[in-house]
């Protein structure tokens, strides 16, 4: 795509910091959160959650609760007008079958993980519906559950679904990797086991559904798919033009709001009762029921040339899904796709399961199935590096992706990699290193790096549309359904409309995330609104550009390609310039519209077998190489990361700073999931559903990010963007496992890294049990 | 959290009444209110279900830090925040006052109270989960014996394996501090150490203070010559609840140790008092040799479970680092 402007130094708002219009209002505390809503006679409703992770149900009645004064309604899956949501997975292997992952709204007969929706109360206050949630009478019967991927794929394993427990598998062989690891100067073996862990979004789950005047559900929360309102009319059993999603500015999502949460049980509340409903979930609940990153058990054999060359990796992942199939099919579709890292690996063999238990469920999370294996494949390449004598940055070098090589699964990178330029900017910003401060201390240093997609999978046939137009007196419109999820994502929308209509940025308005009212412009998920909504936007702008030039061309006698639009004016090249105003009046007299509609359709394609590497799986995808500075009390374990610094290839930055604390949050919510997150979950009970037991780093934990933004120009989002809403979070966990490696040769393959899991390491623990 | 009666009575009489069973207007299942820190978070956990709270900060009871030199009085509803800044503890009773610093976060701070720190309840993974009946809620048997145990206790554990999550105990007790009582029958003053008893039979509790009883103030005895500190270590750097932390106190009497306090935090059911190391310490020359020696024998009697075996080098290094910087 060509650009209007192309040279970086010549555009005057994208490429700059300006302030995010939602900014302040966040700061003052302005902003109207989905919990913040409330209507006149609005009811509030709760939740009545299985506290079994594997049960029957024996016995559900609900009079007493329904019978209570106040108490509005209780439903249960009877009440349900089609309590079954569907989803298919294309593409799925033909070992499990066409995958069609099924996901009750509320339980039937069974329950199979502890917190699942059973019955759903409305009521005058909370506290009634709290209340009512209790009266309701409801017995269970243990059954016989199973709770690691291992188990569930065991003989004789209690089954979560009736087709089975291996929910999904993939498989990549590329090349002959046996030969490959046979002829390798060193090979090295590592297992890798990571975690459970939670979005912990400020914001938990939330929103308000009422009926509005003309009849039609509407449901205002807090979400990063304001498409849901398909789920809800199917669930409902109404027209999808009769319910209507309108989505916050959101505390976070992080995919933790990529399914559907609230909505559905509002929209059910609203149409029994006639009356506004509003559901918050508590931080209790979020943590107890909501869907959670998946963990890994990941086995790894790397061989490489005596000079460090990657000859081969044989890979196999076994994932939780936890006990409902969710996005889990995809997720492991990231993690098999990614599974060799940003390397040119001649043979490749990737075996990939995922399979239910009766745990929390797993889905999306932020780097989707792309992040686990960022701490195997890494870990990986350190080791190699070690066995080698090999500098880290030397080793990725070598290794490192080039444009024209193909990923195992046989996708040929068409754009710039620029990771030996990632790894020395990172490197280069720790020195010099910092002294021990004490005996006890060792400082060590670690690099890690890592590729995400942005942009759906291509047979997705993504695409998102957007509306730009003009009011009379010259102030813009942009209308997307874009849900912002905090990343900066309206309104990075409103700086390229204002670069292409040369309109001044505080003269855009942007109205987002409306069903109804706004062009869909599909999930805030995926790393995918700057490079699809941005397009959008991008090309609505430049069309309604060229529109408005024609008839400015008329107005100033000159050709429309000779004229420019800056500063709320159109310019002719002999000086003369034509006020907005005064054009947009002209364009209502002959008719011309002022505002204009534009689809962007991403690079389609059919489904690839990845067992043969046929093709293209992503549009594209983001570099990164971070690097940790960590010190390590080897009397106690404790490790502390002391500097961090983490550079991505984005393109190019629309918004600097918003780049930038994407790329900073991410380093933290990644160093989070690598030295202390954990959802501990025991026999399907889950001992962490507060934040006194689920820690998540406080900003005394982490030290300050250093982010390195680098340009190449090569990406494929407007103005040659590149997606870095996902890509920051994969590094940090690998990044600090290296770092404990070079600071005290222990090598960590376990996640969190915690101080017993460092000791243990170190051998502290020798003599004790 | 469910509905629960409040009374806020003007006297500590009235107060006393209403937490006694069978007196008049009490109903058995009234708690004391305070800063509320804890009792609201295991209200809200289902694990506490008082059908009154008696709000114990309106009759006058004492709060603030009162000098009577040589010595100190903190009233039992002072807050951490008021310890931790109080110029008097900073400089007589350092222990104490990086304790109450080291506690919680500066908001928890702001409201909570010491008695209330002190006779807050573990913050053991089973026991705050209502539908778990562990030994200490009435079960019959400790989860975390056999189960996620890397939190709990490598000392004086069974049949209880939580640890006493306070870090201002571990402090007081090192220095002495006694702790003035009282209930139906009147005053009583115990040491501190004397407050915690690690639970058994049929009291499923970690303190000897009757439920009846309100605990009126501390008194801190003259510091004479005495250096203190408070080491912790968490799982995070700040607002986490201790690893492992340990109170030490040590009077020297030129390089010999003529006194030692050893008092461990986050490793048993109780505050610690390490004994052996005491022994061990006292009548030593100062020095990393006496050092190591007491931090090998304050884990004497040590029985990690299967995942809490790092709290043993944690503690060891812990006792070791305090009394290296009491010396120095």
């Amino acid at each position: 795509m060509a650009d209007v402007v192309a040279a970086p130094e010549a555009l005057r708002v994208v490429g700059r910091a300006v302030p995010r219009h939602d900014a302040r209002d966040k700061a003052v505390a302005a902003t109207a959160y989905a919990a913040d809503w409330a209507l006149p006679g609005m009811l509030h409703a709760a939740v009545l959650r299985s506290p079994y992770p594997s049960a029957r149900i024996v016995k559900l009645d609900t009079a007493r609760a329904a019978a209570m004064p106040g108490v509005a309604v209780v439903l249960t899956a009877r009440d349900v007008p089609r309590n079954t949501l569907a989803t298919d997975v294309p593409g799925q292997t033909a070992t499990v079958g066409p995958l069609r992952a099924t996901l009750h709204v509320l339980a039937e007969d069974r329950v199979r993980h502890q917190g699942e929706p059973v019955a759903l109360v409305a009521a005058e206050t909370l506290e009634l519906a709290r209340a009512a949630v209790e009266a309701i009478d409801v017995a269970y019967e243990r059954t016989p559950g199973v709770f690691t991927p291992e188990a569930a794929l065991a003989p004789g394993a209690p089954q979560v679904h009736a087709a089975g427990n291996l929910l999904a598998q993939w498989r990549i062989a590329r090349g002959d990797v046996a030969a490959a690891l046979a002829g390798a100067a060193v090979v090295v073996e590592g297992e890798y086991t990571t975690q459970l862990v939670d979005a912990a979004y400020l914001e938990p789950e939330s929103g308000v559904a009422w009926i509005d005047s003309d009849g039609v559900i509407t449901i205002r929360v807090s979400t990063q798919v304001i498409e849901h309102f398909r789920d809800v009319a199917e669930v409902l059993r109404v027209p999808q033009n009769r319910v209507r999603v309108i989505g916050t500015y959101l505390g976070g999502g992080f995919g933790g709001k990529e399914d559907v949460t609230v909505e559905v049980y509002l929209g059910l509340l609203a149409l029994k009762t006639g009356r506004p409903v509003k559901m918050v979930w508590t931080r209790q609940e979020s943590l107890l029921a909501r869907a959670k990153r998946h963990p890994y058990r990941m086995r790894y054999r790397t061989g490489a040339t005596a000079a460090g060359e990657i000859l081969g990796q044989q890979i196999e992942l076994l994932g939780d899904a936890g006990a409902y199939a969710y996005l889990s099919a995809l997720v492991l579709l990231y993690s098999t796709v990614t599974a060799a890292g940003p390397y040119r690996v001649p043979s490749v063999e990737v075996q990939a399961r995922v399979a239910y238990t009766n745990n929390p469920p797993t889905s999306a999370m932020r780097g989707f199935g792309g992040m686990q294996t960022v701490f195997a494949y890494e870990s990986q390449m350190d080791r190699v590096a070690r066995a080698l004598g090999m500098d880290a940055v030397e080793i990725r070098r070598i290794n490192a992706l080039r444009r024209g090589d193909r990923l195992p699964v046989g996708q040929v990178i068409e754009t710039h990699v620029a990771l030996p330029e990632l790894c020395e900017r990172v490197w280069a910003a720790l020195e010099p290193p910092t002294p021990p401060r004490a005996p006890h201390v060792r400082v060590g240093l670690g690099l890690a790096c890592n590729l995400q997609p942005y942009g759906r999978i291509v047979w997705l046939h993504d695409w998102s549309s957007a509306w730009v137009g003009f009011e009379m007196d010259g102030s813009l419109v942009v209308r997307c359904g874009v849900p912002d999820v905090g990343g900066g994502q309206a309104s990075s929308l409103c700086q390229i409309a204002a670069e292409v209509l040369g309109v001044s940025l505080e003269r855009v308005s942007v109205h987002i995330a409306d069903s109804a009212l706004t062009p869909l412009a599909g999930t805030t998920t995926a790393s995918r609104q700057l490079y699809m909504s941005g397009n959008a936007v991008l090309k609505a702008s430049r069309e309604l550009r060229e529109q408005l030039l024609r008839v400015a061309e008329t107005m100033l006698g000159a050709e429309a390609a000779t004229l420019a639009m800056t500063g709320d004016l159109v310019h002719a090249p002999d000086g003369r310039t034509l006020a907005l105003p005064d054009l947009l009046r002209e364009c209502a007299r002959a008719g011309v519209p002022r505002g204009h509609l534009a689809v962007y359709n991403a690079p389609a394609g059919e489904p690839v077998d990845l067992a043969t590497g046929s093709g293209k799986v992503f549009p594209d995808y983001t570099y990164g190489a971070h690097a940790a500075e960590v010190e390590v009390d080897t009397e106690t374990g404790v490790v502390r990361v002391l500097r961090y610094a983490a550079a991505h290839d984005v393109g190019r930055a629309i918004n600097p700073q918003s780049v930038e604390g994407q790329i900073q949050g991410g380093a933290v919510q990644g160093l989070g999931y690598g030295c202390m997150e954990e959802v501990l979950v025991e026999d399907g009970i889950n001992l962490t559903t507060s934040f006194a037991t689920y820690l998540i780093p406080t900003a005394a934990d982490v030290p300050d990010v250093e982010p390195v933004i680098v340009e190449s120009g090569e990406g494929l989002g407007p103005f040659n963007a590149r997606g870095i809403g996902e890509p920051p979070i994969g590094p940090p966990a690998a990044a600090v496992a290296n770092a404990i490696a070079d600071a005290t040769g222990a090598r960590l393959t376990r996640l969190p890294i915690t101080a017993e899991r460092v000791a243990r390491a170190l051998g502290r623990l020798d003599g004790t049990n | 959290m469910r509905p629960f009666a409040y009374a806020s009575p003007r006297t500590a009489d009235e107060i006393i009444a209403l937490l006694t069973p069978g007196s008049a207007g009490a109903d058995g299942a009234s708690r004391p209110l305070a800063g509320g820190t804890d009792l609201l978070t295991l209200m809200k956990a289902d694990v506490a279900t008082p059908s009154r709270l008696v709000d114990i900060k309106r009759a006058g009871l004492p709060k603030g830090i009162e000098e009577t030199p040589p010595g100190l009085v903190v009233g039992g509803l002072t807050t951490l925040a008021q310890i931790e800044t109080h110029p008097a503890v900073r400089a007589r009773y350092p222990a104490l006052a990086e304790a109450t610093a080291v506690a919680a976060t500066a908001q928890l701070r702001n409201v909570a109270t010491v008695a209330g720190n002190l006779l807050q309840r573990p913050r053991c993974w089973y026991f705050r989960n209502p539908r778990i009946a562990c030994w200490l809620k009435g079960g019959d048997h400790c989860p975390a014996r056999d189960g996620e145990n890397q939190l709990h206790a490598i000392l004086g554990g069974g049949p209880c394996h939580a640890v006493h999550p306070s870090d201002v105990a571990p402090a007081l007790v090192a220095l002495d501090a006694d702790a003035r009582l009282r209930g139906p029958g009147g005053e009583r003053t115990v040491p501190v150490e004397g407050l915690f008893a690690a639970p058994e039979g049929g009291r499923r509790r970690e303190t000897l203070v009757g439920s009846d009883e309100l605990l009126l103030a501390l008194r801190l005895p003259p510091a004479d010559g005495s250096r203190s500190t408070y080491l912790k270590s968490m799982d995070r750097k700040v607002w986490a609840f201790a690893l492992a932390g340990v109170a030490a106190r040590l009077r020297l009497d030129g390089r010999r140790v003529a006194e030692a306090r050893i008092v461990l935090g986050g490793v048993a059911p109780v505050p610690w008092r390490a004994h052996e190391a005491e022994r061990a310490l006292e009548g030593a020359e100062a020095g990393p040799a006496a050092w190591d020696r007491a931090a090998n024998a304050a884990l004497t009697g040590a029985a990690p479970l299967r995942h809490n075996a790092y709290k043993l080098p944690l503690a060891r290094a812990l006792v070791r680092r305090a009394l290296e910087s009491l010396a120095t």
